[in-house]
C-alpha cells in the first residue's frame, strides 16, 4: 500500500489535562497534569480498520476524541490527507468533519431525546448543506434504509427504539455526511451479544460498500479481533504495541497485551488454563510510574543484576516496595493493625506474618537477596517505613522503573518492552514461556 | 432438597399499555454450592425473577403466582418479618452498577458495618472490625485505612468488590449477581469472577449468576437456564449448553459470539430483537426470529420437554428445551434439530 493511501495519520499526539482544581492551586501555579495521553503515533489507511484496547483510563476514548480535534491536543499533529487538522481553521475543520465522523458508546446519551430521528439525522444534512427539502427527506430514509431500519421511522422518538435501533440511528447520523472515517468509541460494549453481532456485521458491510476506515475502540478483545486490520494495545496514554491482528494475537507479545488476551473469559467451559490475573487497577496519570508505566503491574518486570529470584517473588517484592514507597500513610496503620489485632500475639511472628501478607515465602532461595528483604522487613516491624524502602531500592534496580521503553520491532511488529531490547538481553531469562 | 426451589413462577407488571408478562412459568433448583447461570438478552426477565426471590418486586408489578422455597419454605407466603430475617442474610445481592448500589455520602466500611449491626447484633466495634475482615476477604489492600474512604474514592473494580463485600458480609448461603462484572475491565472482570470462585469454595455458598455473557458463564457456572421473553427456554448443565444446545435460541446466542482465531468474516446474528412483552407472538414466543421455525410454531406453544420428548419441570430434572423439535406430535417437520446439531461444534 502507499502513502497516498493513508487517511488519517498522527505524530506525537499529546493531550494534557491540568489537575488544578482549587484556586490556590491556580494561583501558586501547583498544578500538575493528567497525560491523558503522552505521544501516540499512528496511521490509518484507506478501507482499513484500526483496533484501540486497553483498560479504562488508558485514554482510548480521549485518542479517538482528540484525532478529531473534538479536544484540542497539547502538542503533535493529526494529519488527515495532506491537512494538519491541529493547525486547521474552524472553517476547514468543519469541512474536514463532513469525512470523519464518530459513533459513541452510549445510545441513550447521545442522541437528543426530543428530537426525531429525521430531525437526529437530519442535522448533520443541514449543518453542512447538503441536502434539503424533498431531497432531504429522501436522504434520511436512504440512510435509514442502510442501517437496517425502515423509513416509517423517521418520526419517532429515541425513547421509542431499543439500544441496537439506537445505535443504528447514530450510525445513520455519522453516515449523514459519507465521510471517509468513523471513530467508533466502544459502539457495541452496552449491547446484547445477539445486537452486538447485528451491529458489528452493520458496520463490516458499510466498510466493504463505502470503503470506510474505522478506528475501533474497545475493551473487548474478541470484538476487537473480529473487526480490526491492525490492533493497538494502549497503557496510560501510550501505545505499547502495534501490529496486524495476527500479529498482536500471535507471540511475542508486551506483557500487557498477555495480560489482557488472558483476561478474556473464553466461551469454553472444558477450556483449562492458567490465567493471569493482574493486580489493582491502571494508576493514575497524573503521576504515572517512572520507566516503563506498566512496571508497577507487570508479572515479567526485569529481575535486578546479582539476584536470583523466583519471578512471583521478585514481583512481590516490587510491589511491596511500590506500596512502601507511595503509601507511607496507610502502610502505618497496617502495621499497627497488625500489631494490635490481637494482643496475645507473639513478637517474634510478627516478620513471617508480613511476608505472608506481602505474598512472599519464609526464605527466599538465594540467601543475599533474603538478607536484604529481612532486613527490610525488620525496618517496617520498627514503623520505618521510608528506611525499608530505602534499603530494597538500592539492592534492588530495575531497568524498568528507571528506563522508559521505546516502541522496538520485534518479529516485524513493534513493541514498548525492555525484554525484546538488547541492552538488558542477558537479563532477561530467554525462555520466556510462551 | 435443593436450597432453592423456585417453581412455576409468574410476575406481571401492570402498565398503561398493559399487562406486562416478565415472568410466565419460570422453575428452577439452585443445590448448596452451586453455581447457577441464568442467561439471555435484556427484557428476558433475568433480573425480575432474582428481585422476586427475595419479594423485591415493586409496584406495579405483582408476583402472581408459583413459590419460591428456601430451605423448604415458600419466601412468598413470610409476614415481612420473616423475609426481613431472610434478606440480606441468608440471600444476598449484588448489582450490576456498583455505583448506584453504594450510598455516596456515607463511607464503604459505614455501609458495610450497617448491615453487619442490622443483622448480627454486633456492637459498633465488632461491626467495624467485621467490616474490616470482610474488605480483606475481597481483596482491597489496606482494608483498615479504606474503611473510612467514600464510594467515590474507590475505582469501579473496587466498588464492586465492596459491594460484594457488603453481600458476604453476613454469611448469606446463596448469593445472587445480577450482571456483576458487565460494567467492568476485562482484567477487572477476571480478578471478580476469581474471587467469585474462592468465595463458592471457601464458604459453600450458592451462587446465581445473571448475565448476558457466555464467556462469563463457562468460567464460572455449574449449570444454566437460558430465558427468552419471560419463559425459561433451555435447562442444561455448562458443558451441555455448550457442546449440545438444543434450543435454536441458544444456539443463535452461541453463534454471536465472535471468538478468537475463528476468522469468520460475518458473524451469525439472531434476526430481529426481544418481543413485546404485552403482547407475546403466537405459539412460541422465539418463532419470528428463529431460523428453523415453520408454520406450526406459531400454533402451538411448545413444552419443556428433554430431546426425546419426555416432559421436564426445571425441577427435578434438569435437562430440557422448549421447542417443537423434541415433541412427538410433530414427527412430519423434524428437520431442523439437525441443523441444530451441526452448528454446536464450532
Amino acid at each position: 500500500m502507499s502513502e497516498n493511501d493513508v487517511v488519517l495519520r498522527a505524530e506525537g499526539l499529546k493531550k494534557y489535562y491540568p489537575t488544578e482544581d482549587g484556586f490556590l492551586d491556580k494561583v501558586f501555579g501547583e498544578s500538575g497534569w493528567v497525560k491523558a495521553l503522552d505521544g501516540v503515533d499512528l496511521q490509518i489507511r484507506e478501507g482499513e480498520t484500526l483496533g484501540i484496547v486497553g483498560e479504562s483510563g488508558c485514554g482510548k476514548s480521549t485518542l479517538g476524541r482528540t484525532l478529531l480535534q473534538l479536544e484540542e491536543p497539547t502538542d503533535g499533529t493529526v494529519h488527515y490527507r495532506e491537512e494538519n487538522l491541529v493547525e486547521a481553521t474552524g472553517d476547514r475543520l468543519q469541512a474536514a468533519r463532513t469525512d470523519l465522523q464518530m459513533i459513541f458508546q452510549n445510545p441513550f446519551a447521545s442522541l437528543n431525546p426530543r428530537f426525531t430521528v429525521a430531525d437526529i439525522i437530519g442535522e448533520p444534512l443541514d449543518i453542512h448543506g447538503i441536502a434539503s427539502g424533498s431531497q432531504r427527506d429522501k436522504r434520511i430514509s436512504e440512510l435509514l434504509e442502510e442501517v437496517g431500519l425502515s423509513r416509517s421511522h423517521a418520526n419517532r422518538y429515541p425513547h421509542e427504539f431499543s439500544g441496537g435501533q439506537l445505535q443504528r440511528i447514530g450510525i445513520a447520523r455519522a453516515l449523514a455526511v459519507d465521510p471517509e472515517l468513523i471513530v467508533c468509541d466502544e459502539p457495541v460494549s452496552a449491547l446484547d451479544v445477539s445486537v452486538q453481532a447485528q451491529i458489528l456485521n452493520l458496520l463490516k458491510s458499510l466498510q466493504k460498500e463505502y470503503g470506510l476506515s474505522y478506528i475501533f475502540i474497545a475493551h473487548d478483545l474478541s470484538v476487537v479481533e473480529h473487526i480490526s486490520d491492525r490492533i493497538g494495545v494502549m497503557y496510560l496514554g501510550k501505545l505499547v504495541e502495534k501490529g496486524t491482528t495476527e500479529e498482536i494475537f500471535a507471540e511475542p507479545h508486551h506483557p500487557y497485551t498477555e495480560a489482557l488476551l488472558s483476561a478474556i473469559p473464553e466461551p469454553n467451559p472444558r477450556w483449562e488454563h492458567d490465567r493471569i490475573l493482574l493486580k489493582g487497577t491502571v494508576p493514575s496519570p497524573i503521576d504515572p510510574p517512572s520507566g516503563c508505566s506498566f512496571h508497577t503491574r507487570c508479572p515479567r518486570v526485569i529481575q535486578p543484576e546479582g539476584y536470583e529470584f523466583e519471578q512471583p517473588n521478585w514481583r512481590a517484592i516490587l510491589t511491596l516496595r511500590t506500596r512502601l514507597e507511595a503509601e507511607d500513610a496507610s502502610m502505618r496503620s497496617v502495621l499497627s493493625a497488625h500489631k494490635a489485632s490481637d494482643e496475645a500475639i507473639d513478637p517474634e511472628t510478627i516478620p513471617a506474618q508480613l511476608r505472608e501478607a506481602y505474598d512472599l515465602p519464609e526464605q527466599l532461595t538465594d540467601p543475599e537477596a533474603d538478607r536484604v528483604l529481612q532486613s527490610a522487613v525488620d525496618h517496617m516491624v520498627n514503623d520505618e517505613i521510608g528506611l525499608a524502602a530505602d534499603v530494597l531500592a538500592q539492592a534492588f534496580s530495575t531497568p524498568c522503573e528507571s528506563e522508559t521503553p521505546e516502541l522496538i520491532t520485534k518479529e516485524q511488529h513493534p513493541i514498548a518492552c525492555h525484554l525484546y531490547s538488547e541492552a538488558y538481553s542477558d537479563q532477561v531469562d530467554t525462555e520466556l514461556g510462551w | 432438597m435443593s436450597l432453592l426451589e423456585v417453581e412455576d413462577l409468574e410476575v406481571n407488571f401492570y402498565t398503561e399499555d398493559g399487562t406486562v408478562t416478565a415472568v410466565n412459568g419460570v422453575s428452577y433448583t439452585i443445590d448448596r454450592g452451586e453455581k447457577f447461570g441464568v442467561v439471555g438478552e435484556s427484557g428476558a426477565g433475568k433480573s425480575v425473577t432474582a428481585l422476586s426471590l427475595l419479594r423485591l418486586i415493586d409496584n406495579p408489578g405483582r408476583i402472581e403466582s408459583g413459590e419460591i422455597r428456601f430451605k423448604g419454605r415458600n419466601i412468598l407466603e413470610m409476614n415481612e418479618d420473616e423475609i426481613r430475617s431472610i434478606r440480606g442474610n441468608e440471600i444476598a445481592m449484588v448489582f450490576q452498577d456498583a455505583q448506584t448500589a453504594l450510598n455516596p455520602v456515607y463511607t464503604v466500611g459505614e455501609q458495610i458495618a450497617e448491615a453487619v449491626r442490622l443483622h448480627f447484633d454486633y456492637s459498633k466495634e465488632r461491626a467495624r472490625e467485621r467490616a474490616i475482615e470482610m474488605l480483606d476477604r475481597v481483596g482491597i489492600p489496606d482494608p483498615a485505612e479504606r474503611y473510612t474512604d467514600y464510594p467515590h474514592q474507590f475505582s469501579g473494580g473496587m466498588q464492586q468488590r465492596a459491594v460484594i463485600a457488603m453481600a458476604l458480609s453476613c454469611d448469606p448461603e446463596l448469593l445472587v449477581c445480577d450482571e456483576p462484572t458487565t460494567a467492568l475491565d476485562v482484567t477487572i472482570e477476571a480478578q471478580i469472577l476469581e474471587l467469585l470462585k474462592d468465595l463458592a469454595r471457601d464458604f459453600d455458598t450458592a451462587i446465581q449468576l445473571i448475565t448476558h455473557d457466555l464467556g462469563v458463564v463457562a468460567e464460572l457456572c455449574d449449570s444454566v437456564m437460558v430465558m427468552y421473553a419471560g419463559e425459561p427456554v433451555e435447562y442444561a448443565t455448562v458443558d451441555e449448553l455448550f457442546f449440545d444446545p438444543k434450543h435454536p435460541y441458544t444456539v443463535g446466542l452461541m453463534s454471536s459470539i465472535p471468538r478468537i482465531g475463528s476468522g469468520e468474516e460475518m458473524l451469525q446474528t439472531i434476526p430481529g430483537g426481544m418481543p413485546d412483552l404485552i403482547q407475546l407472538p403466537p405459539g412460541c414466543s422465539f418463532h419470528p426470529r428463529c431460523r428453523y421455525a415453520e408454520k406450526v410454531c406459531s400454533q402451538i406453544d411448545p413444552r419443556m420437554v428433554d430431546p426425546d420428548g419426555k416432559p421436564v419441570d426445571g425441577l427435578e430434572d434438569r435437562r430440557g428445551a422448549s421447542c417443537l423439535a423434541y415433541t412427538d406430535e410433530m414427527d412430519g417437520d423434524l428437520g431442523y434439530e439437525v441443523s441444530v446439531e451441526e452448528e454446536d461444534n464450532e
